[in-house]
């Protein structure tokens, strides 16, 4: 029997990323595994952490993340996050998280933020492409951004609807102040995006991912299942780990970790596991 | 001139079934019986309603005739069946829509005559007969923004703004192409 701490990783109907995540998991040294969004809340008591993964739950009907945030499941979801317990939803998972109300999570249970259609100068609709991310200023007190430094991480996006909106009283200070800022879009080298294509979608404050004020919860718009290894990393990609990327022989290519991996190996070491 | 077309699924709308399903699922004392779902385009155009059916006529991704169906709006809600069901419609508009500028654009430079498209979703909520409007309105207006949740749905309180709107009986419609 495994003592690795478990790690459940729901798959709604339309979810499309639940395998490769609960692998990611596994890799880093938790066990990751897959639950439907109808398992009994009593099968995932047991469990260390959640992770909402991406995709199109419920068809993205009435809205992205709408319907999935009203199950029965999403309740040992809040519960649990409540506790404190971990808690990650990506891409469409985020989108669950911010209609569940457990981020920003200032009132918690309370809807205070949205993932709106992608609109920026520049570009509108859906958009997949590999932009940076950097952690926000008390990011690290997070389980999932423990071990980020303050470099570039590049990952994928594939969304349409990513843009984080805020009631118009919401500042980027009130943000930071709040712990809220888990993710923020940059360019290669780090600095904060300004604009089109640095911030894909004309997200509030260039916002990637947002916490709640314990920081166990967060909600992200890039897919860091999608870069957990080298190998997935384009090799047109600026910076460092395009460079890594290039000079990667086959073997390296194999076993070299890619930019995604921090966020699973921080809940690793978060949960005391040892590498 | 403003017009206002209302376009809706020939088969049975997906997110209305959803809708309903959700509502019963977790605020059942507010879930209505039937739900209806239209896409609403609000055009301002200087062209009269025929040019706007032209316009309509050659744009699939506005109105695709093989799957729905269109009528323009001479009220605020689309005429429903008389099934004896207590109608109320929530209007849901994004605050800041790029598909309305979107549109905007296109069909302005397209020469159409048309200088803005506003689009929005219209979820006409069917209560039991004998409902009362006061009651209709209260529970429509219970459903409609999603503040918490367990309370509200089909909009969000940050990037939508929702307005609730009762029938009056006054509706009437013209039927445009794909009927």
């Amino acid at each position: 029997m495994s003592a690795r701490p478990r790690i459940a990783v729901i798959q709604f109907p339309g979810s499309n990323c639940e395998y490769e995540t609960a692998r990611c998991l596994s890799d880093a040294g938790l066990e990751g595994y897959v639950r439907r969004w109808n398992t009994p809340a009593s099968e995932l008591e047991s469990c260390d952490a959640f992770v909402l993964p991406g995709g199109f739950s419920f068809q993205d009907r009435i809205r992205a993340g709408a319907v999935a945030a009203k199950e029965r499941v999403t309740d040992s979801v809040f519960e649990a996050a409540c506790a404190g317990k971990p808690v990650l939803g990506i891409c469409n998972g985020a989108q669950i998280l911010v209609e569940c109300g457990l981020v920003p999570g200032w009132e918690c249970g309370r809807v205070e933020a949205a993932l709106a259609s992608n609109h920026i100068e520049g570009r509108t609709g859906y958009l997949s492409a590999w932009i940076n991310v950097v952690p926000g200023p008390s990011a690290s007190r997070s389980p999932w951004l423990g071990l980020a430094s303050s470099a570039a991480i590049p990952l994928p996006i594939a969304h349409a609807e990513g843009r984080f909106m805020f009631s118009p009283d919401v500042d980027r200070a009130r943000l930071d102040e709040s712990l809220a800022t888990g993710l923020v879009y940059a360019d290669s080298s780090g600095a904060e995006a300004t604009g089109y294509p640095d911030n894909p979608n004309g997200s509030f404050g260039a916002l990637a991912g947002l916490l709640n004020p314990a920081g166990n919860v967060l909600a992200m718009m890039p897919h860091p299942e999608r870069a957990f290894n080298l190998w997935q990393v384009p090799p047109a990609l600026p910076g460092p780990w395009g460079d890594a990327r290039r000079a990667a022989g086959r073997e390296e290519l194999r076993g070299n970790p890619g930019p995604g991996r921090v966020f699973f190996e921080s809940l690793a070491a978060f949960l005391g596991v040892s590498r | 001139m403003r017009h206002v077309l209302a376009v809706t699924l020939k088969s049975p709308d997906p997110a209305a079934i959803t809708a309903l399903g959700a509502l019963a699922g977790f605020m059942p004392g507010s879930a209505p019986v039937r739900i209806l779902r239209y896409e609403v385009w609000e055009f301002e155009a200087e062209c009269d309603r025929d040019s706007i059916v032209r316009t309509v006529d050659r744009y699939p991704d506005i109105l695709n005739p093989n799957k729905q169906r269109g009528a323009f709006l001479d009220a605020e809600l689309p005429p429903v069946a008389g099934d004896g069901l207590v109608w109320a419609g929530v209007r849901v508009v994004d605050n800041s829509s790029g598909a309305s500028e979107g549109w905007t654009s296109l069909l302005r430079k397209a020469g159409t005559g048309i200088s803005s498209v506003k689009l929005s979703v219209l979820w006409m909520l069917g209560y039991p007969p004998g409902t009362s409007a006061a009651d209709a309105e209260r529970m429509a207006g219970e459903t409609a923004v999603a503040v918490g949740r367990t309370r509200g749905l089909l909009a969000n309180p940050v990037s939508q703004a929702a307005s609730i709107v009762l029938m009056d009986g006054s509706s009437g419609s013209d039927t445009v192409s794909g009927v």
